[in-house]
C-alpha cells in the first residue's frame, strides 16, 4: 500500500478517527460557521472563525463578477487551508478546512486579477492533527519546470529520430526482420516522452495511433504510427505494404522534432502528465490493450516509467518546497515500478509477453502501479496554477 | 428471525423498540425484519428498522463479528482479494486500514478531508455526508494467506483450508479462493459501492481484488422468507441466531485445542458460486420442482404441512412418501440427532450478471455460510447433497473458504491482531 503523504495511511485514518476528527461545523445549518461572503468589492467582510478542527464554510458570491479564486490562508498568507476555485456571481459553494489553532483570513481573487484580503480572525480550541495546507506555486516556477522538462524532452526526441530513421531503413531495404529489432527501441523513445492526452497534437495520431474507433480497424488508411506497422511487422505483411507505413512514420517523427519548439505546453499540463502517464500505462498497455502483435507492453510499461520520471524531476524543485516526503517516496516508488517491469526484460533484450504473467504477477504489477497512482494522484493539485484568463492565453 | 430475538434486541438498544413501535406479532415482525409485507410497513419503513436493528448486530466491538448473525441486507458484494503487501508489517498496515476504513464507513459522518491540494477522500457516490450505520462489513482470511510469505503458517486456523472440488462442481479458478473476503451488505447498492471504492482506494497497493459477485436478496414476495431465482422462498430454516448456546455449539470458534487462541470467537465462511440454469428449471413441472426441494413453491410450507415455519416431519415419513428421502431440504439437513452438529447458518444471495455464451441467463446464488468447522458441517451437509436432483440445474463455479477472525476489542484494536 502506498501511503499519499509518505505517512502509513493505516496509522494516519485511525489517529483520525481517534481524534475526533469527525465533528464538524456545517456552515449554514447545523450552527456551523455563518455563511461567507464574497464579491469583487468586499472579500469576507465579517467573517467569525470557527474552533479548531474541521470547518465547512459555505461561501456565497453576491456580486455580478466572477471570483475566480478564494483561499483560507493561515497567520503568514503563504499557507492556503481551504480554496474555491471559480465562484461564478450569484452562486455559493462548500469550502473544507481543518483549521489548527492559529490566525486566518481569506484571500479573494477576481477576474481583473486583483486580490483582497479579508480581516485576520483567531481560530481558537484544541490541537488540530492532520491538516494539510499548501504552498501554491507560481506560474513562474510552472514556467521554470516547463521550460526544464522541454529540454529534456528535446534530448529523448533526438535519440527518437535516430532510432525511426533506423527502423524505416529496414523496412525500406525489405529486411523486415531487422525491422522487428529496430521497431520496440525506437516505440519505446516515443514512449519515454510521455505523450498522455493529444499532448502532440495531431502528431500523437500519425505517430501511435490506435486502431480503436476507426471503422475497419487495422484496414482503415487512417491507422498509422507506430502501432499500424507493429500490426504489419507481426501479422506478416509484405514490405511493399509496410514502406509507406514505416515512411509516413518517419516523416511524423521529424515533423514533430520540428513543431516542437513551437507547440504550447498549457501552465498545469506538466503536473498532470506526472500524474497522468501512468493513468494511461494501467489502462492500455497492462490490459494489453495497445498490442498490435509484438506484447511488449511490459516494455512500453517501463518505458512509460520512464516518462514519468522526467516530468517528476522537472517538477522536483517546486515539490520539495512543500512536499519533501512526498517526492521522495515518489521517487521510490517510480523506481520500484521501473524495476518491477525491467524485471521482464530478458538477457538478450527481448520481453515477456504480457499475456504469459501469472496471475498473481499480474496482481502486483496492476496493484503497485495502482497504489503509486494514488501518490501521483495529488500532485496536479498541488501544482495547480489557478485557471487565470489571462495565462490560458499566452501558455 | 424469531420474536424472541428482536425482543431481545430491542431490550438491549432502547431505540429499536421505540422506533420500530408496532413489532406485535410474528409476522409483522418477519415482516419488519426483510422489509416488506403484505400487512406489515411500506417497504421504507421496514428499510429503517431493519437498519437501526442491524446497527447493534454490526458493531465492530465484542468477541465477534456480529453482522454474520445479520439478516441478509438487500444489496451486498462478495470480494476476494489477494494480498500484495510485501512483508508482514504491510500485511498489519493493510489489516489497520481495512479495520479503520470499515469504522469509517459503519460510524458514517463528514469523509476525511485530506486538505485542498489533493482529490477528495471520499468518492461522493453518497453526497456530502455518510449516512451512519448503513453498511455491514465480514472479512474473511483465506489458507493462502497463511503460506510462506508472511510466515503465518504455525497460526493457521485450524479447520481452514483450500477449497476442494465436489463432484457436480465447474470451479473456475478466476472466481475461487483469495487471501481475504470482505463482504459488504447495505440496504442499497450505492452504499454498497461506495464502501467497496472505499476500501479498494485507500488499500491500492496492498491488495488486489480478485474476484468478486454482487447480490441481492428480493423483498418478500408476497411475505415471509424472501425467494430466490428459482422461485423458492430461501432461508427459511436456519439456526436460531439468539441462541447463544446454539451460536457456541455451531458458529463460533471455541477456545482450546487445535485451534490456536487467536481464532476464539471467530468464525469460518463458505463461500460458494452457484450458476442456477434457469431456463431449464422454468421447463420443469411444478410438482417436479417441489419435489426437488421438498417445499411447495407458493407459501414455502414443507411437502407436509401449511405454512413456511412449520417443521417437516421426517420421522413418520420413513419411506419418503411425502417429502421424498432425496428431497434438498430432507439430504441437507435430515433433522437427527446425530446430524445435528452439522447444521450450518446459511445466508444466501441471488446474483444475475448477464448472459452465458449461449445466450442463456448468468443467473444464480450466492451461498455463503458460517460455521465453526467446515469439515464436520459445511463438506458433511455438501456430501449429503452430492448427485441430489437438483444438481442438474445448478453448476458451482466459483467461491472459497475463510476464516473470519473474531471482533474487535476497542477502539484501536484491528481485525487479526492477534495474528499479525
Ligand atoms: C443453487 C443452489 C441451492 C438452492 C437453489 C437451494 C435452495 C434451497 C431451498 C429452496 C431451501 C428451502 C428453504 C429454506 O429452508 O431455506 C433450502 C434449504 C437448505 N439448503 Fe439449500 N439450496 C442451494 C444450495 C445449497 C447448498 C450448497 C447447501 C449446503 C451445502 C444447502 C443447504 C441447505 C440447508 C442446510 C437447508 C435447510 C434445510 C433445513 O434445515 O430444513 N443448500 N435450500
Amino acid at each position: 500500500m502506498t501511503p499519499r503523504r509518505g505517512a502509513a495511511l493505516g496509522v494516519v485514518a485511525l489517529a483520525l478517527a481517534v481524534s475526533g476528527y469527525l465533528v464538524v461545523g456545517r456552515g449554514g445549518t447545523d450552527g456551523g460557521p455563518a455563511p461567507v461572503v464574497v464579491s469583487a468589492s468586499a472579500c469576507a467582510r465579517g467573517w467569525s472563525a470557527p474552533r479548531s478542527g474541521l470547518t465547512v464554510f459555505t461561501v456565497k458570491n453576491t456580486s455580478r463578477a466572477t471570483i475566480y479564486e478564494v483561499d483560507l490562508v493561515g497567520a503568514n498568507q503563504a499557507l492556503v487551508y481551504g480554496d474555491i476555485e471559480m465562484l461564478a456571481p450569484g452562486t455559493e459553494d462548500q469550502m473544507d478546512a481543518l483549521l489548527p489553532p492559529g490566525d486566518y483570513s481569506f484571500q479573494c481573487e477576481s477576474f481583473s486579477g486583483a486580490t483582497l484580503t479579508s480581516r485576520v480572525e483567531h481560530v481558537s480550541g484544541p490541537p488540530v492533527s492532520g491538516a494539510h495546507p499548501y504552498v501554491p506555486v507560481t506560474s513562474d516556477q510552472i514556467q521554470l519546470a516547463t521550460l526544464a522538462y522541454r529540454g529534456s524532452l528535446t534530448t529523448w526526441m533526438g535519440r527518437l529520430a535516430v532510432a525511426t530513421d533506423a527502423l524505416k531503413a529496414a523496412v525500406d531495404a525489405g529486411d523486415l526482420a531487422r525491422a522487428r529489432q529496430l521497431w520496440l527501441p525506437a516505440h519505446l523513445d516515443y514512449s519515454r516522452l510521455g505523450a498522455a492526452y493529444d499532448t502532440f497534437g495531431n502528431f500523437n495520431d500519425e505517430i501511435n495511433g490506435r486502431p480503436l474507433g476507426l471503422v475497419g480497424g487495422v484496414d482503415n488508411p487512417n491507422f498509422q504510427g507506430f502501432l499500424r506497422l507493429e500490426y504489419g511487422l507481426w501479422h506478416a505483411q509484405p514490405d511493399r505494404e509496410l514502406v509507406p507505413v514505416a515512411n509516413a512514420l518517419d516523416s511524423a517523427v521529424h515533423g514533430l522534432i520540428k513543431q516542437f519548439p513551437q507547440m504550447l505546453m498549457p501552465a498545469n499540463d506538466l503536473s498532470l502528465r506526472t500524474h497522468e502517464i501512468l493513468e494511461n500505462t494501467l489502462q492500455f498497455e497492462l490490459t494489453g490493450e495497445t498490442d498490435e502483435g509484438s506484447h511488449t507492453n511490459l516494455a512500453t510499461a517501463w518505458a512509460n516509467v520512464q516518462g514519468t520520471q522526467l516530468a517528476l524531476a522537472a517538477i522536483a524543485p517546486l515539490l520539495q518546497q512543500g512536499e519533501p516526503g512526498l517526492l521522495a517516496s515518489l521517487r521510490q516508488g517510480l523506481d520500484k515500478m521501473a524495476a518491477a517491469f525491467k524485471g521482464f526484460q530478458h538477457a538478450n533484450g527481448s520481453w515477456t509477453p504480457l499475456q504469459s504473467l501469472s496471475r498473481s504477477q499480474r496482481e502486483h504489477l496492476d496493484g503497485e502501479l495502482g497504489g503509486l497512482l494514488e501518490q501521483l494522484s495529488v500532485v496536479p493539485d498541488l501544482l495547480e496554477l489557478p485557471i487565470q484568463p489571462a495565462t490560458a492565453d499566452q501558455s | 428471525m424469531s420474536r424472541r430475538r428482536l425482543l431481545q434486541l430491542g431490550a438491549l438498544t432502547g431505540t429499536v423498540a421505540a422506533t420500530s413501535g408496532a413489532l406485535g406479532s410474528l409476522s409483522r415482525a418477519a415482516a419488519a425484519s426483510t422489509g416488506s409485507g403484505t400487512d406489515g410497513p411500506s417497504f421504507l419503513d421496514g428499510a429503517s428498522k431493519v437498519t437501526a436493528e442491524r446497527a447493534q448486530l454490526q458493531s465492530f466491538e465484542g468477541p465477534h463479528q456480529l453482522a454474520v448473525l445479520s439478516e441478509p441486507t438487500r444489496a451486498t458484494t462478495v470480494v476476494a482479494f489477494d494480498v500484495i503487501a510485501g512483508s508482514r508489517a504491510e500485511l498489519r498496515d493493510l489489516l489497520r486500514t481495512i479495520t479503520s476504513r470499515m469504522r469509517y464507513l459503519y460510524a458514517g459522518g463528514t469523509p476525511q478531508f485530506d486538505g485542498p491540494a489533493a482529490p477528495t477522500d471520499d468518492n461522493g457516490i453518497l453526497g456530502p455526508v455518510l449516512p451512519a450505520r448503513n453498511a455491514s462489513f465480514i472479512l474473511g482470511m483465506g489458507a493462502s494467506l497463511f503460506d510462506d510469505r508472511f510466515g503465518l503458517k504455525p497460526a493457521q486456523p485450524a479447520r481452514l483450508y483450500t477449497m476442494q472440488s465436489f463432484p457436480n462442481d465447474n470451479l473456475d479458478p478466476a472466481q475461487t479462493q483469495g487471501d481475504l473476503s470482505v463482504q459488504i451488505g447495505a440496504e442499497d447498492a450505492d452504499t454498497v459501492l461506495h464502501a467497496l471504492r472505499d476500501i479498494t482506494k485507500h488499500t491500492r497497493g496492498a491488495m488486489q481484488p480478485r474476484w468478486r459477485v454482487d447480490g441481492f436478496k428480493s423483498p418478500p414476495r408476497p411475505s415471509g422468507t424472501p425467494r430466490n431465482l428459482l422461485g423458492f422462498k430461501d432461508g427459511i430454516a436456519n439456526p436460531d441466531t439468539s441462541d447463544a448456546a446454539q451460536m457456541r455449539q455451531l458458529v463460533w470458534v471455541q477456545p482450546g485445542s487445535p485451534e490456536p487462541a487467536w481464532t476464539t470467537g471467530g468464525t469460518y465462511q463458505v463461500v460458494r458460486i452457484i450458476r442456477m440454469l434457469v431456463e431449464f428449471w422454468d421447463r420443469v413441472s411444478l410438482y417436479e420442482q417441489e419435489n426437488m426441494i421438498g417445499r411447495r413453491r407458493a407459501t414455502g410450507a414443507p411437502l407436509d404441512a401449511n405454512s413456511e415455519f412449520a417443521a417437516p416431519d421426517y420421522a413418520t415419513d420413513p419411506a419418503g412418501n411425502i417429502i421424498p428421502l432425496t428431497a434438498h431440504i430432507r439430504l441437507a439437513n435430515p433433522r437427527t440427532p446425530a446430524t445435528a452438529d452439522s447444521r450450518i447458518l446459511r445466508r444466501g444471495y441471488n446474483f444475475d450478471l448477464g448472459v452465458d455464451v449461449n445466450g442463456n441467463l448468468n443467473q444464480g446464488l450466492i451461498f455463503t455460510c458460517y460455521q465453526q468447522d467446515i469439515q464436520r458441517q459445511f463438506v458433511t451437509v455438501q456430501t449429503r447433497l452430492i448427485g441430489e436432483p437438483l444438481v442438474d440445474y445448478i453448476s458451482p463455479v466459483g467461491g472459497g473458504y475463510f476464516f473470519c477472525p473474531p471482533g474487535l476489542e476497542g477502539r484501536s484494536d484491528y481485525f487479526g491482531s492477534g495474528l499479525v
